[in-house]
Parts: structure tokens; sequence; C-alpha cells
């Protein structure tokens, strides 16, 4: 075999052991079962539930949880899109992807132990105030907290050993075998994750458990909730949107603050770099989060109703807001970045229009509709629909905005993809004239998918919005396809990397704001379908503060905490600039030579 | 634009209305929704 | 310079949601009240009617899915008795009230929907894909809307009187309605002096059965003290006679309503004989 073949099979063998880890950690659990007492969940009284110091117990666990989950899901995509690009050096041999890889661990290394702070401090909260649900979670899982302890000490070790052995194990066979240690990393991180969400997952749709709580079946089934893969999924995306969009603040920060103008080519490259990471982990999240309502509403329709129609309809007006602001943002970089090559200017008359479809769809997102109450909640809310809007509140007309906001957002990508290459391959104008057919069936598809959603029932408008979500994937999939062969041995223009504006680099900072406060948003829904209990349908809270918290509480509290979280995130990155900082000898009094 | 573009554009409209077609067909049967050759419900 | 321009645009862009969050509706959403307790005798058939109509949207969440947007039949504005007809006539109905006329077939089909919708589902209504076969309404008699029997009876008897049908289910057979108390009183009378001992907490307070407690006065040998119609007081109205060296108003004064009275016999005679640990009984 090759030098080359024989990478590819140990990779390979390497991917197929890490896949069958997570398997293995919650087998494990099955094997050597004690038979557990059925006994049905506890129901705590008022008494059972401790409180310090006159403090709110619920949002002290809610701030410790949010920063943990901040925290988490940063130093979970970090390690995976290092890889990538680490992966994408090795194979281009273009030295800049290692080094840029490498400058995105240093950046984020100090984040892993805070992250483990924050959860051991959420951890004693938890048992702490919540002692009574803590005990019930902990007869229903059992050993699997101990191997999730066990997950973190994995984790450190191959963290530790990815970062340190960079330059060690930097060409060759080595380079493979420190990617193979990445692989590792990134597959106990998913571990872990996969482990800590069974557990919020069970909390809101229990199986492996009869009505009274009762434990009866295993761990695996505890864990294999109906919830818990479409949360792995989401989360498992977010988290690459969510860690592009912080390097990604970092960069353009850098950026702002550098003369050299080779330094500054440098951080724009990064920003760019991090706006398409972010960018390829937000596109296919709508489609996540669509599978995760829709197995919400499948599990229990009225835990759907309450999201959707009910008392948290006006959070997904806000989601709206926030997703609208965010892809608005990625986009106006994009566009922005046009300017970095001469030939940029050729797609600069098309912003225009993707500009008012964003926008268009933006304003139709944030339409509400009307909004499925209790008689007393119409009344507090003061009505239900507005005659004109009403039609563009309901979820056909969304769902064609949402949809054509990220096949406009592809097409920004698109443009700049093109901007540097010039085709050379013989069918350059007619493979041009097949993605422009491409983009004009899809979008017109997706329209007449959602007029249709108005002239079916119920149940056929909600299977239509599958076709539109198709014909969204299929135009950025084959669009993508079609210009990978298209412009295969194109000849490249330059790239004038550092040629943006100090405005461009302001939307890369709204992207993590927005993201942060966005993740924070939908953890308070989360938290909030499951109403009043503690374990859905099995175990009810008691506690004084079983309501759910007004949305303007609820985001007061959501931005102290992202306050905190920006402001550590601050402090993890300049640990790494200082850590890098030199004072300059003073008066040379050190002699060369001198033992340091 | 060149005639050959022209037809070239033309013959990938009708390609890509078949191809959209047809997958609203599969998905909207795959979801248990019978519906007519118009895609109206039956 | 930067990062105070940089911090100041962050700060701003959260303020912009926060205050976005502010200005929206707000609304509070609490755990479903307890119902007043429905004592034997206090409701009436009107009455019933319109504790069905507050749990049709309150505690029942009916109105979630039972309204204008084609989620599930809309009870409150459609024609009742020409829909309840037309189902128990259609022949795919084979569920309990079918053969079955007049206001009691209307009374179990209700029944039936409520605990067990699958058994007939409305057509068009069904789950996706199922073809009509599977009703997306859940059990309402089970978490996590856990009507009780009363409750249901009540949504009957709304439904049935907006259907222009004489009302047949009882009226509310009485006791509290369902609180988390109902667990405790369902448990019965405690069937030995240690359980009713057990059951009452005394050795909370007083040395018994090994407790150490000293926040009441020693019992040992306290049948040759006092009489049992003096320890009988003493447990139903604790300030009448306070023990030397002990305030009043700490013992518990309802013990009277509390207890029942063979719980009280058995205690009263347990301590007559009572030796204190360590002497046989």
């Amino acid at each position: 075999m090759t030098g080359f073949n024989r990478h590819y099979l140990f990779a390979g063998l390497v991917a197929s052991l890490i896949f069958l880890l997570p398997e293995l950690a919650m087998a494990a659990d099955v094997a050597g079962e004690v038979v557990r007492e059925a006994l049905p969940a506890p129901k705590p009284t008022r008494a059972d539930y401790m409180s310090v110091g006159g403090m709110s117990s619920r949002t002290l666990v809610w701030g410790l949880a949010q920063m943990h989950l901040f925290l988490a899901a940063f130093v979970l995509a970090v390690p995976f899109f290092v890889l990538c690009i680490e992966f994408t050096g090795a194979v281009t041999k273009d030295q800049r992807y290692d080094s840029m890889a490498h400058e995105f661990m240093k950046i984020s290394m100090a984040a892993y132990s805070f992250t483990a702070l924050v959860g051991g401090g959420l951890a004693i909260a938890l048992f702490l105030l919540y002692p009574t649900l803590m005990g019930y979670m902990m007869k229903v899982f059992q050993g699997q907290t101990l191997i999730y302890a066990l997950l973190f000490l994995l984790e450190s070790v191959c963290l530790y050993i990815y970062f340190y052995s960079w330059q060690a194990l930097r060409h060759g066979n080595r380079k493979w075998a420190h990617m193979s240690i990445g692989l590792l990393l990134n597959t106990v991180g998913l571990t872990l994750m996969f482990v800590a969400n069974a557990w919020a997952s069970f909390m809101m749709s229990p199986s492996g458990v009869d009505v009274t709580g009762a434990i009866t079946g295993t761990v695996w089934e505890a864990t294999r909730n109906p919830l818990w893969n479409p949360l792995n999924l989401h989360r498992f995306l977010a988290n690459i949107a969510y860690g592009g969009a912080i390097v990604g603040a970092y960069a353009a920060y850098r950026f702002l603050s550098s003369k050299a103008a080779d330094v500054r080519a440098h951080y724009d490259w990064m920003g760019y770099t991090s706006n398409i990471i972010a960018i390829i982990g937000f596109l296919p999240l709508p489609f996540a989060g669509y599978w995760l309502m829709a197995e919400i509403y499948a599990y229990s329709q009225q835990m759907g109703i309450t999201a959707m129609g009910g008392v948290l309809a006006w959070l997904f007006i806000i989601q709206a807001v926030l997703i609208g602001t965010i892809l608005l943002a990625a986009n106006y970089y994009l566009w922005c970045g046009l300017g970095r090559t001469d030939r940029g200017k050729l797609y600069e008359p098309y912003v225009k229009y993707i500009a008012a479809v964003m926008v268009g769809g933006f304003l139709v997102w944030v339409t509400p509709h009307s909004l499925i109450l209790t008689p007393q909640e119409v009344q507090m809310l003061g009505g239900t629909h507005h005659k004109l809007l009403g039609p563009l509140g309901i979820m056909p007309a969304k769902n064609i905005a949402v949809n054509l906001m990220l096949v406009f957002t592809f097409l920004s990508f698109q443009m700049f993809y093109r901007s540097n290459r010039i085709a050379t391959v013989s069918w350059a104008a007619q493979g041009n004239a097949f993605v422009v057919a491409l983009y004009v069936i899809g979008c017109l598809n997706i329209f007449a998918a959602g007029i249709y959603g108005y002239m079916t029932p119920t149940v056929y408008k909600v299977g239509a919005s599958v076709p539109q979500v198709i014909s969204t994937l299929s135009i950025i999939v084959f669009a993508g396809i079609i210009d990978y062969f298209m412009y295969r041995g194109s000849k490249r223009t330059v790239v004038n990397w550092g040629r943006m504006s100090t405005r461009s680099q302001y939307a890369l900072f709204v992207l993590p704001v927005a993201f942060t406060w966005l993740m924070a948003l939908m953890g308070y829904i989360r938290s909030s379908l499951r109403t009043h209990w503690h374990v859905y349908t099995v175990m009810k809270d008691n506690s004084p503060e079983a309501y759910i918290p007004t949305i303007g509480q609820a985001g007061n509290v959501i931005t102290v905490i992202t306050l905190a979280f920006m402001a550590l995130i601050l402090f993890i990155f300049w640990l790494s600039s200082l850590g890098a900082t030199k004072q300059a000898d003073p008066a040379g009094t050190e002699k060369a030579g001198a033992s340091s | 634009m060149k005639a050959s573009q022209t037809l070239a554009f033309a013959a990938a409209l009708v390609f890509w209305g078949i191809f959209f077609y047809l997958m609203n067909l599969f998905i909207m049967e795959s979801q248990g929704l019978p519906v007519a050759w118009t895609l109206m419900p039956k | 310079m930067t990062l105070l321009r940089v911090m100041l645009f962050s700060v701003a862009v959260l303020l912009v949601y926060t205050i976005f969050a502010n200005i929206l509706p707000q609304v509070q959403s609490n755990p479903p009240e307890e119902e007043e307790p429905v004592v034997a005798g206090e409701m009436d058939q009107e009455g019933q009617i319109a504790w069905g109509e507050r749990l049709f949207s309150g505690k029942g969440t009916c109105t979630l899915c039972h309204n204008d947007l084609g989620r599930a039949p809309d009870l409150l504005v459609m024609n009742l008795e020409e829909a309840f007809s037309k189902h128990l006539a259609d022949e795919k109905y084979q569920g309990e009230a079918k053969g079955q006329e007049g206001a009691k077939a209307i009374e179990v089909y209700l029944h039936e929907s409520f605990v067990d919708p699958s058994a007939y589902v409305v057509p068009g209504f069904g789950k996706k894909g199922t073809n009509d076969a599977v009703s997306p309404m859940p059990d309402v008699s089970g978490p996590p809307i856990s009507l009780s029997d009363d409750q249901m009876n009540a949504l009957i008897a709304f439904l049935q009187d907006k259907g222009g049908y004489d009302v047949t289910v009882p009226l509310p057979t009485g006791g509290a309605a369902d609180t988390e108390e109902d667990e405790e009183e369902s448990e019965g009378p405690a069937e030995t002096a240690e359980a009713a001992i057990e059951k009452f907490t005394c050795a909370a307070c007083h040395a018994l059965g090994g407790s150490e407690a000293d926040v009441g006065p020693k019992l040992d040998g306290i049948g040759k003290r006092m009489s049992a119609t003096e320890i009988e007081q003493a447990i139903l109205d604790p300030n009448a006679v306070v023990a030397e060296g002990f305030e009043a108003d700490t013992m518990p004064t309802d013990y009277s309503e509390q207890m029942r009275v063979l719980e009280l016999k058995m205690i009263v005679d347990y301590l007559v004989n009572y030796e204190g640990e360590g002497a046989s009984q």
C-alpha cells in the first residue's frame, strides 16, 4: 500500500473503534444490572426544597447550567473544526491551515477548565437545592454518572496530549497519529454530550419508567428516550455554529487592533474561516430544530402546542428576530468580503436582491399569528390575531421565508466562492445555466409548497414543509457539487486578505452575541416545556418556583448570564495572548547563557 | 445570451421541474399523505 | 480603545434583545391551581356544569387543541348533537357506546374519548400517517392532565348540557379533590398503637420508642400519674393542663381533627400501660 492509503486505513480503523466507544459506554451500564426497586418517583413537598441565603434556587441553577452549556458548547465545537482544518492542511499540504488550527486550539485552552469548574458548581447547586430530584435521577441513571466522570478524565488526557504534541507530531505519519488523537478527543467529547443530553431529555420525555416513575427498564432505555437523538443532533450542529461565531469575534478583534498588513491579512482570513464554519453549522440547524419539534409533538401533543401555540409562542418570535439578525450579519459579512477580490464587483449588483429577500423573509418570519390560548390568557394578551398580517403568521408563510433565507445565504457564499475563480472548463456557460435553473425551480417549489399549505387540511400543510426543506437542501447540495466540478482547475485571482472595512468586523461581533443570547433563550424554552414538572408526567415540581417566568424576567436573566459569559470569554482570550507576551529585558542585566 | 445558453437554460428548467415534481410526489406519499398527480390531496 | 468600542457595541446589541423581550406581552404560566375541594352535597347540577366549563379551559387544557385552528374538533362552536349522533352512527364506531342511544350513550362515548381517545377517531383528525386509526389526544385521566373521576364527570356534564342532552352523570361524591393529600387520607386508620404513634409523630417531642426527644414531658409510667381521661384530654386539648417545666402552645392542638376515634383509643390504652423503654409492655 502507498503511504497515503495506509493513512486512510489507519484513520478508518481508528474511526470505527471510536464510533463504538459511545455504544460501549452506554452498554456498559446494561451489563451487571442490579435489580432496582420498583418505587414510584418521590413527591417532594415544599419543605424538601432548600434555599440558600434568600437566593432564588431556580435562578442560581439556571445561571450555572447555562454558563456550563455555553462553555461546553464552545469546547466541544473547537476541537471539531480544528480537526477538520488540520485535516484540510494535511491533505492540501498548505501550512496556513495547520497554523490556524493550532491557533484556534491555543486561544480556547483555558475554556476547558472553566467548563469543568462551572459544571462542578452546577452539580453542587443541584444536589444542594434539589436533593429529591437528584436522588431520583441518580436512581435512574446509576453508574452512568461515574462513567461521565471518567470520560472527563479521558477528555483532559486527550486534550492535553493533542495540544502539547502539536509540534512534536507535525509531519508525515506522525501528523496522522496526531489527528487520530484529535479524533479520539472529539469522540470522548461527543460521548460526554450524549450522556448529559440523556439526562436532560429524560426529564422531558421519560422512558424506562412507568407512569408513577418507578424504574421498569435499564439505564440504556432511560438514556434512549424519544427526545435524546433529536437533542443530540441539534446540539451537535449548534455547537459548531456557536464555536465558529466565538472564534470569529476573536479574529475580528485582533484584526481591528492590529496595524501590520500581514497580521491583518492573517486575522481577516481567520475571520472569514470562522464565519464559514458558523454558516456551515447554521444552515442545517433549522432542519434539526424542526426534527426536534416534530419529535416533541409526536411524544406529547400538549408539550408541542405549549411550545409553539401556547404560552411560549412569543418566544419563537424572539427566536425569529435573533436568527434573522444572525443571518443578516453573516450575509453582510460575506457581501463585504466581495470587496477582497477585483472580480467581486461583478456580483455586487445582486447583493441588493439578496438583501431584499433576507429582510423580507425576516419580517414575515417575525410576524405572529393567533396564539392558542385559554380564555384567561387571551384576555391577558389582549387579543388573538391581526386580520391582515394574520395569514403571514402561520407556518406555510414562515417556512417559505426561512427556507428562502437559507437558500440566499448559500447564494452569498457561492458568489464569494466564485469571486476569485475563473472557470476554465468548456461547459461553464451551460453549467451556469443549469445552476441558475436549479435556483429558479427550487425557489418556486418552496413558494408553491408554502401556498399549498393554505389550501389543504392541517396534516397536508405540515407534510408540505418537508418538500420545502428538501428543496433547500437540494439547491445547496447540487449547486455546491456543480460548482465544485465547474471550477476544478480554475484560474485563481488574487484575494486581498485584509481589505475589509471596520464595519464588516462588527458583523462578526454581532454573531456570537446573538448566538449566545439565542442559545440561552432556547434553553429557557426547553426547560419551560416541562411546565410544572421536574420529570414530565412523572415527578411534579413542588418548589416555590414551579412557574414559568415571564419573557421579560427570562430576558433579564439571560442577558446577565450572557454578559458574564462574554466577560469570561474575554478573559480566556486574554489569557492566551498573555501566554505569548514576553517582557523585554530592561538593561541586559541577565547574561546570555544563564539558566532560565 | 447565446442561443446554446438559452437552450441549455430551458432544458435545465424542464429537468429541474421534473426532478422537483417527482420529489414532491415521493415525499408526500412516503409520509402517508395520498396525493393525486396534481399533488392535491386525494 | 478598540476593546471598549467592541464591548459597548456588544452590550448595545444585548440591550436591544433585552428590551424587546420586556416589551412583548408578559405571561407567567403557573402550575395548575388546586381545585377547590368538593364537599358532598354542596354542588348541584348547575354548579357541576359550570365547574366543567371552567375545567375545559383550565386544568383540562382542552382549549389547547379543541379550537378553530383545525387540530381537534372545535367543541365550543360546533353543533354537538349533530356531531355526536353522526359519530355514534358511523359504522367505523366500535366503541363502548355502540348500539346505545340517548344521553347515556353520549356519556359513555365522552368518557371513552377521555380515557381511550383512539377507540374512535373523528375522520380527518388522526395522527399523520395512521389513516385516522390513532388519536393525538392523550388519556386525560393520566399525567400530565390527571383529571379525577369527578372532574371528568363535570366535563361530561358540561358537554352534555351544551349539546342539549340531559345530564346523566352523578354529582361529585365529595371528599377532597385531586390534591396531594389524597394519598395520605386514603391510607386508612393506623392499625396498631405503635403505628398511630408513628403516624402522628409523637416521638418527635416525647421520648417514645427509643427517641430521646425532650421537647415534651417524658411519658414513662404516665398511666400512674394520669388517668385515661386525663391523657385523652392532654392529647385533644394540650393547653388545658400544661406539665410543670413546660410551656403552653408547644404541642399541636389539632389532633382532635386529625385523629380517628380508634387511633386515639389505641394511643391512650398504650400510654396508660407505658413503662418506658426497657420495661416489658
